[in-house]
């Protein structure tokens, strides 16, 4: 075992992070701290980064792993016995151009036929998006023919090895077959016009085979043909590959340019007539025995450069003898059952011309379809006149002038020969320039192409799909890119007429939804406006219609995000009118739309309306029997989150501490939803008065979130808590730094709720800091922020007025201040209201300045014992505990009460020591005074 | 403080012995096109050259990242599955060299002096390897900069632009992967 217990490791993960990142003194202390209040972990930790320290001393791993030259390298792991999709491998039947080919049987046994399993080839992998794969798959899958062997599925498995299962045929090649049994010319038709058939039925069902080639058509023992990998090509390469970059580089093999059509080689669009044309050098060699325009051994180069410029000679040519010096005729000929000059004699003729015609180099010039290709054959089978007309002089003649225009044009002989002579190097340095502009014209074509045919796929599907495809690319990438995926879906919806309102409503909220996440809450609500506006006039605004109530709602949600809480409350109470008024929303909905106005009001400083709202719509969800689930956990976690701000800290931790280890063992930790409900529980630590253990689990959300925003982004909320836990432990400049970190990150995904928060965090941590000017400067820079503010943040903004009034020395200005705080506490909840203690503790600090230690000033410490008592989650170790009782002691102190103050600070000391640490400056002040 | 003695007694008997990795058919099919590849180079460099991992990962993951249809989280995912084939394709080649030149005998090396060359013994390779394996059960992260880094040669810079973390992440990720590793082999 590598750990003795992997739970444990859990625990110390982060907090090995958190020292890790620290200078070896800095760690100590962190170290030393910790013992304090748990030495069993301190040690552990402490064990950890020593064995750290020795590895590194040992350099161990520090160099590389060599990868030896000399070795041929294991067996790759055998596959047999391995589940893919349905079927379970049996045996390798081989290694192919795409990938290995594996016969398989049904795992559930419900047939007893075996199939052949095609694992393709990696480097095919990104090519096809999963979906498009399956997609594509399951059209091919529909093609159903007596000579087309069937793909029965498509997929990708859970690891990402994308894999086809085809029907599994046995037999030979198709060219091979016929020399075998010595079939004659008329017999070689035969079989041949069977593969016609076959690839007749796929383009009727548009489907385009795009690599006919001998090892592709395999005839069974009974000699029934049977095709291979119809459309596989496509789905491979997609429609916009040249084939030619993947004919020269290292998958070679995976097309083959022996019957690669011009148009092909040329990245020009593929059409049926591409497949007539294989078919034609196909037929050629069946025929001859040769290929129609290279040598053999040619060379792939030669072989491009004949299939795009050299005319095929006539089929009875290829069998004259002393042609070639490689060729052997007589073979051939006896291949076929005959003779050589009576070879050559069935090839003139009408075959030589229907050969000659589905082979040539334009596409519109060869047999329109193949069953008029098939057609010419069965009327030569029957002797009657075929269509296909021999090559005409004039024919010949245009073909050369359009090969050679500019040699003809400057006319003379010479000329011509010079040229023909040059034709590689022209030929070469022409394909370079028209590759090239072949590429950006391509480009265009493809990004307008899929336009068109994404609108076709919303008019057609009227779902989302189109999204999907859409987004996926932009899954977790880079943001700019992402945005600009979205502003075309943007453009493509408004430019696109929905026969079904409710599709654009659709997409329209998935795509506010992911610029929500990309933090533009503008363009987010633009959106949601954008729907709401599109459905005036239509069924879905009808009064039973529950879009307009979802669409409020949502609405409502970017508003709260936004920090615009007015304008949030009144899309909430809209959608209350609209559901009052009848609108039918089914539960789910209604939760989520409830779960809002929580937010809402949880922001507006109404926290038991929340607190309410949300264990009400708990209860519904419950009586609808639905308790388990993401949405009861949402809803939870909101509760948790209203019941902290609401100062009820024991409610809120009885909510969350088992929420997290619930959603921590469904999705670990790696969701930034989990993370906010981890965050809840380090508030809690806070509040609940232990500061130093919620600045440990602070690093760990922190670390965390880090790791999920990637790119050194910061998560505001995250970042806010982390300063207020760097506050607590006073060390102000860390806790300065995490509220300006927080800041920006709410600036930079317009999170506006953590904007004040963050301000009014940074101004404490400066002043704290002894940096009076610098917190002044900040807190004027949020003096419009502090004007719109709603209650709990106004409160916050008075008692920062109030500290910044006492470290200027104007005490008047701090007593107006918390004289203001105070009524509006007074006048929503009093003692128990959750900022209390906050803005005791600031009278408090206010009444030493002025060096008030009367009664009054008695019943301030302990207003502000009251409260941290009441938030406390360990009555005997609470930070608040302890600061509320050091000041009863440092007024004690004051009036000279000596004794008392005494045992006031030594009481603040206990409680202080194991929350704040033992050097906290608050700690050591009480230490100072218990004497 | 003592050195470390590196279990490396292990004999190619052994090391073959142990089956080398999961069945999985993405993995077979990477498995295999790393050791492609890595022939290839072999046969372009010639004899007594070294051969780069990070080339030979680079190619194939640059093959697959090119793609546009492969969005970011499936391609740490790939890359995460590439190193780990990796990681089987280099302990078996050391394996397999190992026992052409010794004939399957037996070294015991300390990691304190002879780190680089300790690290190359197929024995101890299989080791690292066997609890790399376990620690992917504990902390997948953890073994995958370890298959990255160790394995491929990548850097921790590159680890984490090509993983879109920071490099401290990275920084951290690898000393807990090589605190435990340590421990596990000192043990």
């Amino acid at each position: 075992m590598i750990v003795a217990d992997a739970e444990r490791w859990k625990r110390l993960s982060p907090l090995l992070d958190g020292l890790l990142d620290l200078s070896a003194e800095a760690r100590a202390e962190r170290l030393a701290t910790m013992r304090l209040y748990d030495s069993a972990l301190a040690a552990e930790l402490t064990s950890l980064i020593a064995d750290a320290a020795r590895a590194e001393q040992a350099q161990f791993l520090a160099g590389r792993a060599e990868l030896p030259v000399d070795a041929r390298g294991g067996a790759a792991p055998s596959l047999e016995g391995t589940r893919i999709g349905a079927y379970v491998l049996e045996a390798a039947l081989g290694q192919g151009g795409t990938g290995a080919v594996w016969r398989a049987r049904r795992a559930d046994g419900r047939f007893e036929g075996h199939v052949a399993v095609k694992l393709l080839h990696l480097s095919l992998v990104g090519r096809t998006g999963a979906l498009r794969f399956e997609r594509e798959g399951a059209i091919l899958a529909r093609l159903s023919h007596p000579h087309i062997a069937r793909m029965l599925d498509a997929g990708v498995t859970a690891g990402g090895q994308p894999y086809l299962v085809l029907e599994l045929v046995e037999g030979e090649r198709i060219d091979h077959h016929c020399d075998a049994r010595r079939l004659r010319v008329d017999e070689r038709i035969g079989v041949f016009r069977e593969v016609l058939d076959a690839v007749a039925h796929a383009h009727r069902h548009l489907v385009i085979h795009r690599d006919i080639k001998p090892s592709n058509i395999m005839v069974s023992a009974d000699g029934s043909v049977k095709l291979l990998d119809f459309g596989i090509a496509k789905l491979l390469l997609g429609d916009d590959d040249a084939l030619a970059t993947d004919l020269t580089g290292e998958r070679g093999g995976a097309l083959t340019l022996d019957y690669a059509a011009p148009e092909q080689l040329r990245g020009e669009a593929i059409t049926t007539a591409t497949d007539v044309y294989a078919l034609g050098v196909l037929l050629y060699q069946l025929l001859s025995g040769q290929h129609p325009t290279a040598a053999p051994g040619a060379t792939p180069a030669d072989l491009m450069r004949a299939t795009l410029d050299t005319d095929p000679g006539p089929l009875s040519d290829a069998v004259t003898e002393g042609h070639g010096a490689t060729r052997d005729v007589s073979r051939i000929a006896a291949a076929r059952d005959t003779s050589v000059s009576r070879l050559k004699r069935e090839l003139g003729g009408d075959l030589e011309n229907i050969v000659a015609k589905a082979l040539r180099k334009a596409p519109v010039e060869r047999y329109p379809t193949v069953d008029a290709f098939a057609e010419d054959l069965r009327r030569w089978a029957g002797n009657e006149p075929v269509s296909a007309r021999p090559d005409s002089l004039a024919y010949r003649a245009t073909r050369f002038v359009r090969r050679h225009r500019g040699a003809v044009a400057a006319g003379g002989l010479t000329i011509v020969a010079i040229v023909v002579g040059l034709v590689g190097t022209i030929w070469q340095a022409h394909r370079a320039q028209q590759q090239s502009e072949l590429a950006m014209r391509e480009s265009a074509i493809a990004r307008r192409e899929r336009d068109e045919s994404l609108q076709q796929q919303l008019l057609q599907r009227g779902s989302n799909e189109f999204l999907v495809l859409m987004l996926r690319d932009a899954a977790g990438g880079d943001p700019g890119a992402i945005r600009k995926q979205l502003d075309r879906a943007t453009v493509l919806i408004g430019q696109t007429r929905f026969e079904q309102p409710i599709v654009k409503v659709a997409l329209l909220r998935q795509i506010a939804g992911r610029y929500g996440e990309l933090g533009d809450m503008d363009a987010a609500a633009g959106l949601i406006r954008q729907a709401i506006a599109s459905i005036a006039g239509t069924d879905l605004a009808a009064p039973t219609s529950g879009v307009p109530v979802n669409l409020a709602c949502t609405l409502a949600r970017q508003l709260h995000d936004m920090d615009d809480q007015q304008g949030a409350l009144a899309e909430i109470e809209r959608a209350d009118r609209l559901m009052a008024a009848g609108a039918r929303l089914e539960l789910p909905s209604r939760a989520e739309c409830r779960v809002q106005r929580s937010y809402v009001a949880t922001s507006l400083g109404n926290y038991s309306i929340a607190v309410d709202i949300l264990k009400d719509t708990l209860q519904q969800l419950a009586a609808a029997g639905v308790r388990e689930g993401e949405q009861p956990r949402v809803i939870r976690s909101a509760l948790s989150r209203a019941l902290l701000a609401a100062g009820d800290t024991a409610g809120a931790m009885a909510i969350a501490r088992p929420l997290l280890a619930e959603s921590e063992a469904g999705q670990g930790r790696e969701s930034m939803a989990v993370l906010r409900r981890s965050s809840v529980v380090t508030s809690l630590a806070r509040l609940g008065g232990d500061p130093l253990a919620a600045q440990v689990l602070s690093e760990a959300d922190r670390a965390s979130a880090a790791k999920l925003l990637g790119g050194g982004r910061l998560d505001a909320a995250i970042a806010l808590e982390a300063g207020r836990d760097l506050l607590e432990l006073a060390r102000f400049k860390d806790a300065a730094q995490a509220f300006a970190q927080s800041g920006r990150a709410a600036t930079q995904t317009k999170s506006l709720v953590y904007l004040l928060p963050a301000g009014l965090g940074e101004t404490e941590a400066l002043l704290r800091d002894g940096q009076v000017r610098a917190a002044a400067g900040r807190f004027a820079e949020l003096a419009p922020l502090r004007e719109k503010a709603a209650a709990p943040q106004r409160i916050e903004a008075l008692r920062i007025t109030a500290l910044l009034a006492i470290a200027q020395g104007d005490d008047g200005a701090a007593r107006r201040s918390l004289d203001a705080a105070e009524s509006e506490i007074a006048s929503a909840g009093g003692a128990s209201h959750p900022q209390a203690f906050a803005v005791a503790m600031a009278r408090g600090d206010a009444l030493l300045a002025e060096r008030q230690a009367d009664a009054a000033a008695l019943a301030v410490a302990d207003r502000a014992l009251a409260a941290a008592r009441r938030a406390a989650l360990a009555p005997d170790r609470s930070s608040d505990i302890g600061r509320a009782l050091l000041l009863r002691a440092r007024l004690l102190a004051a009036t000279g009460r000596g004794d008392e103050a005494r045992r006031a600070a030594a009481d603040a000391r206990a409680q202080l020591a194991p929350t704040l640490g033992p050097m906290h400056p608050e700690t050591l002040a009480a230490n100072a005074i218990a004497g | 403080m003592g050195g470390v003695r590196a279990v490396t007694k292990a004999s190619a008997d052994a090391a073959t012995a142990r089956a080398p990795c999961p069945s999985d058919a993405l993995f077979a099919t990477l498995y295999a096109e790393l050791h492609r590849l890595a022939r290839r180079e072999a046969a372009r460099a010639g004899p007594g050259a070294v051969l780069s991992a990070t080339t030979i990962i680079h190619e194939v993951y640059l093959d697959i990242a090119q793609r546009e249809a492969l969005g970011f989280s499936d391609r740490a995912h790939f890359l995460a599955y590439a190193a780990r084939a990796m990681r089987s394709v280099v302990i078996d080649r050391a394996r397999a060299s190992g026992a052409q030149k010794r004939g399957g005998g037996l070294d015991i090396t300390s990691l304190d002096t002879e780190t680089a060359e300790s690290v190359a013994e197929p024995g101890l390779l299989a080791d690292i390897g066997a609890a790399l394996d376990e620690l992917a059960a504990l902390e997948p992260a953890l073994a995958n900069v370890v298959d990255l880094k160790f394995f491929c040669g990548f850097s921790v810079a590159e680890i984490a632009a090509l993983q879109g973390v920071s490099e401290r992440t990275v920084q951290r990720q690898w000393e807990k992967a090589r605190l435990l590793l340590y421990r596990a082999l000192e043990a």
